[in-house]
């Protein structure tokens, strides 16, 4: 029962993708996009546009992507412990004999 | 009394022994080349870090100590952090347009070694989970 | 047309992962699965999108649950056959379906081991001699005798369910004490 309730569900779902996705036109908004698309190249000489919105035009946006990335990982440190000695989120060396 | 499966499997320590250096320059190559091919940094750091964990699937040894990784790692958020103050946001790079290849090649492979190290750290942790532990609140 | 195809293969392959009784064949379904979303980035004209999802999701995970599944316990069966020479596929095929050994995988399922069932040549008392293993069958033509150690609490467990299973429905499941040989 549950093997069919999921599988009508997934079925739905996926032919609600197939609809919305083939033979629909996206309307972007054309401004931020054609300006974009066009000036990347001198504003930032990046031949790859993702590269130049995330490393130029929305640097901000990448260091907190750094920075959440750093803040999983301290809370990690901080919850899971390790072998003994090698506890701590300080830089404190391990003691290995 | 039982026994993990894969205890020292020949077959899969030759053959990611042999695929190491392909994996590292496949890495690198995706990070160098992130302002001029798709790719980045991000993407080459995932690359790099699942270097680590087939070493560890090879070779389950303890020798890389976790906290001095993190310590890197947080050192390359710092260069992270200032190399934009001193390039970009002072518009360094448009006085100066030369600079601007060579900011976005630094910032690759700052954010791909941070990113790389970071999941390094996390695999690290998870796969040497001891159990409870001193440290655990 | 090949959206559809990519889309209802991820579909299958989800399915597949959820009802997958093994969960090693559920992480190399899931694995599949973002090698199709990514190929599906790629299709949509994002590739930076589509690497993303290859490494992360295809490499980095699959490998991350593989390190986790390597510290799920396994629980060895050993099915010794005594007066046969060679084993047969279909001695294995019908130990492999007898009731006994699905009671025994369920019983282990729920305890988060898994039963490997591994048939060896040697003889029953090499086979009880041996630390690998932590459960000895010896398959008959009638019924299976089980041999285990007294000191593993999973094994006294499972004697006292087929024990307690034995009122009911008589099942041809012997259970034997080995000597201490087996607990080292």
């Amino acid at each position: 029962m549950r093997v069919i309730v999921s599988a009508v569900f997934l079925a739905l779902v996926c032919l609600g993708v197939i609809v919305l996705t083939t033979g629909h036109d996206e309307e972007l908004d054309p401004l931020l996009y054609d300006y974009v698309s066009e000036h990347f190249y001198e504003d930032t000489s990046a031949r790859n546009a993702v590269a130049a919105v995330l490393l130029n035009y929305r640097m901000y946006d990448t260091i907190f992507e750094a920075l959440i990335l750093l803040t999983a990982i301290v809370g990690m440190m901080q919850f899971l412990p390790g072998v003994e000695g090698d506890v701590g989120v300080d830089g404190e060396e391990p003691d290995h004999e | 009394m039982s026994k993990p499966i894969t205890d020292e499997s020949q077959i899969i320590s030759v053959v990611i022994g042999f695929l190491y250096p392909f994996m590292l320059l496949l890495g690198f190559y995706v990070i160098i080349n992130g302002h001029y091919t798709p790719g980045g940094g991000f993407q080459g750091g995932g690359i790099l870090a699942s270097v680590f964990i087939a070493r560890y699937v090879v070779h389950p040894v303890e020798d890389i100590s976790d906290t001095r990784l993190h310590a890197f790692e947080r050192l390359f958020l710092a260069l992270i952090l200032v190399a934009p103050i001193l390039l970009l946001f002072n518009g360094l790079i448009y006085r100066y347009p030369f600079l601007q290849v060579h900011y976005l090649t630094l910032m690759d492979i700052l954010i791909g070694l941070q990113v790389g190290l970071g999941l390094a750290v996390v695999v690290d942790r998870f796969a040497f989970f001891k159990g409870v532990g001193p440290s655990w609140r | 047309m090949i959206e559809v195809i990519v889309v209802v293969a991820m579909a299958v392959f989800a399915l597949l992962a959820i009802h997958s009784r093994l969960l090693r064949n559920a992480v190399i379904y899931l694995a599949i699965f973002s090698l199709m979303a990514a190929f599906f980035f790629l299709l949509h004209a994002a590739p930076e999108l589509a690497i993303a999802e290859a490494v992360m999701g295809s490499g980095l995970v699959t490998l991350l649950y593989l390190t986790a599944l390597k510290r799920y316990k396994v629980f060895t069966i050993a099915v010794v056959t005594d007066f046969e020479y060679r084993i047969r596929d279909d001695l294995i095929s019908s130990v492999q379906r007898s009731d006994a050994v699905q009671d025994i995988r369920t019983f282990l399922a729920r305890r988060e081991r898994e039963a490997q069932i591994v048939f060896v040549r040697e003889n029953r008392d090499e086979a009880l001699r041996n630390p690998d293993y932590d459960l000895v069958l010896a398959a008959d033509d009638a019924s299976l005798v089980v041999y285990g150690s007294e000191d593993d609490y999973l094994v006294v467990e499972l004697e006292l369910m087929f024990r307690m299973r034995a009122f009911g429905s008589g099942m041809g499941v012997r259970f034997e004490w080995s000597e201490s040989e087996v607990a080292q």
